[in-house]
């Protein structure tokens, strides 16, 4: 039992550090170009998003039951992140 | 607060590891820290009273950056002048070179230049690279520090998760009695807690300003993948860069210009200031420096380095919100927007923060103790001679560094290479802390970092026979080198009378 939740902490750890990292550009993304403010205002302010959001989520990974519910969750939100700011960007680019 | 001992236990494993892992780092991290607080008056101390004034050096800006031009033309893209005052006691200039490199040039008082870079005799810069990047040269060193910043951050919120359900019982709890390990919890508990704003600042700016260059990199490859260099250069740079072939000018004498923004801007005090093509028409001049009163006070006036109109301004007022966002962070990590007081409470939470990592690696080693037998894992021997090697031997290293750093000028022989004498130090310690069973070698180590931090304010006295008089400084240490020899005292009652089941066990009496 126990073996068993300490492989599923690496499985979390692992969804966590790295689709969790993408997934945290991409919704820093979305507030560079969508939020208040110009582009350039925000770049620095996007900069420091970053690590609190990507932190979050890869805490958040860990109160899945299951590493494989954290991998799930987070491959979808990464699509639909990276679909809305790839549509973002052509809508919006200068 | 309920949350599902599973996922509590999930937590815990989270907390343990993300701390013994960073933990070893972020204790010199922080102990390097709090001393760069006073990064000020370490120069002050160490160059007693021979750095040039500002009044003066200002003066010799133009000579500086026409030299080192002169001899490096790509230093025509860039080259940052600081001001005497923050770490360096004369003028220093700054550029990279073709290689990427960068590049140093000082001059003194009496106008000779020197092309070596001054870091590593510089006590105060030293013990901020120290801070920065644990003593390990280049990107490595502060690429680890970074990723230990982002673990901290992670052991922040899962041992704030794995507090929470005892929260309201334990606040103010301080169980002290038979039971050591309770004691050890509580204290490391309650440190952790009520210092929680501050080092939640931490895990923050500091993960940032040592990850940033990497971060950029993502953000422009993913976020901006059009328009990323513009916008980072915009943000930098907001009036343009000047071009390599202009119309030659020689500029302004940087006291004139100075004189032109302050008839404006009265309060602005300059630190640095970076040319762009100096000797074009259009030439930029880039001033970094602080206005009284703000949190963020790093501000930052750009004017045309030939005649001085002002091209743009980041002040107060009228900058945008990432500049303001960036400049509170700088303050807020480097404890600069409040005078002394602020500084005196970074200082002692930094240290408390220091005492977090090092009573964490102690509770880790408590908690696997085998109670019922003296051998104990092996794992138990490692992490107890890293713990007392890399502390106590970083401590022993920094107060070598601080011993040694003021006698070259004292005897006027050559600067002493600090980083040097820094590693051989630690290295030595830490090799005594495997050679000796851990808890001989915490207080031999302990006796030998009192004895070290004691010799200071001793030298100190000798070096100014004739007014006697004790810099701050000085009395700091003296103090340090007291508490050390009271926790070597702790020590050496352990060998004595502790308990025999454990890694601390005198085992050349148990044998």
């Amino acid at each position: 039992m126990k073996r068993n939740i300490n492989r599923d902490l690496g499985s979390k750890a692992i969804a966590g550090t790295f689709a969790g990292f993408t997934l945290s550009v991409a919704l820093c993304g979305l507030y560079g170009w969508l939020g208040p403010g110009s582009l350039v205002d925000k770049y620095m302010v996007v900069l420091w998003l970053l690590l609190p959001v990507w932190m979050a989520i890869l805490t958040g990974c860990f109160f899945f039951t299951r590493g494989k519910h954290s991998w799930f969750v987070l491959i979808i939100a990464n699509l639909i992140a990276y679909a809305l700011l790839g549509s973002v960007r052509q809508i919006l680019l200068p | 607060m309920k949350i599902k001992s599973d996922t509590l236990r999930v937590f815990k494993v989270l907390h343990t590891w993300t701390g013994i892992i960073a933990g070893l780092l972020l204790f010199i991290a922080f102990y390097a820290g709090s001393i760069t607080v006073f990064h000020e008056e370490i120069m002050h101390w160490q160059y007693a009273d021979n750095q040039v004034p500002v009044k003066e050096a200002l003066k010799q800006v133009p000579e500086l950056t026409t030299a080192v031009t002169t001899k490096d033309p790509t230093a025509n893209r860039g080259i940052t002048v600081t001001l005497p005052g923050g770490h360096a006691p004369q003028l220093l200039a700054q550029w990279r070179s073709t290689d990427a490199d960068i590049r140093h040039a000082t001059i003194n008082s009496e106008n000779t230049l020197s092309f070596s870079n001054p870091s590593s005799s510089q006590l105060s810069t030293f013990i901020d690279t120290l801070h920065r990047n644990a003593g390990i040269p280049g990107l490595t060193g502060e690429w680890l520090m970074g990723i230990a910043a982002l673990l901290y951050g992670l052991a922040l919120i899962s041992g704030v998760i794995i507090y929470l359900p005892v929260l309201s019982k334990d606040l103010f709890a301080l169980r002290i009695g038979k039971n050591l390990k309770r004691l050890w919890l509580d204290v490391h508990n309650s440190i952790g807690i009520f210092s929680l704003p501050f080092h939640i600042i931490f895990a923050l700016t500091g993960a940032v300003m040592s990850l940033h260059d990497p971060m950029l990199m993502a953000m422009n490859k993913l976020i901006y993948p059009d328009n990323g260099r513009t916008l980072l250069m915009q943000t930098i740079f907001p009036v343009g860069q000047p071009a390599a072939e202009g119309i030659n000018a020689s500029m302004l004498p940087t006291t004139e210009l100075l004189k032109n923004i302050q008839r404006s801007y009265p309060d602005f005090q300059p630190s640095a200031l970076t040319f762009i093509q100096p000797d074009k028409q259009d030439g930029v001049v880039s001033i970094m420096g602080d206005v009284p009163g703000v949190l963020a006070h790093r501000v930052r006036i750009m004017a045309s380095s030939s005649n001085g109109t002002v091209l743009a301004t980041q002040l107060p007022d009228n900058r945008p919100d990432g500049m303001t966002t960036l400049s509170s962070f700088f303050a807020l990590h480097f404890a600069d927007y409040g005078g002394e007081p602020v500084k005196w409470i970074y200082f002692l939470l930094g240290m408390a923060g220091a005492f977090l990592f090092y009573s964490g690696n102690l509770l880790w080693l408590e908690a696997r103790r085998k109670r019922r037998q003296k051998e104990q894992a092996y794992s138990h021997r490692l992490l107890a001679g890293l713990t007392t090697g890399v502390c106590i031997g970083s401590c022993t290293g920094i107060s070598a560094v601080f011993l040694i750093s003021r006698w070259p000028e004292y005897l006027s022989i050559p600067a002493l290479p600090l980083p040097s004498l820094y590693w051989c130090i630690f290295l030595l310690s830490l090799a005594w802390a495997f050679l000796r069973p851990p808890i001989f070698a915490a207080r031999d180590l302990l006796l030998g970092l009192s004895f070290v931090t004691g010799l200071i304010p001793i030298t100190s006295l000798l070096m100014q026979q004739n007014t006697g008089q004790l810099h701050g400084i000085d009395i700091l240490a003296l103090a340090a080198s007291l508490i050390f020899i009271r926790f070597a005292y702790a020590a050496n009652k352990r060998i004595k009378t502790g308990q025999e089941n454990s890694v601390w066990a005198n085992i050349e009496l148990t044998k």
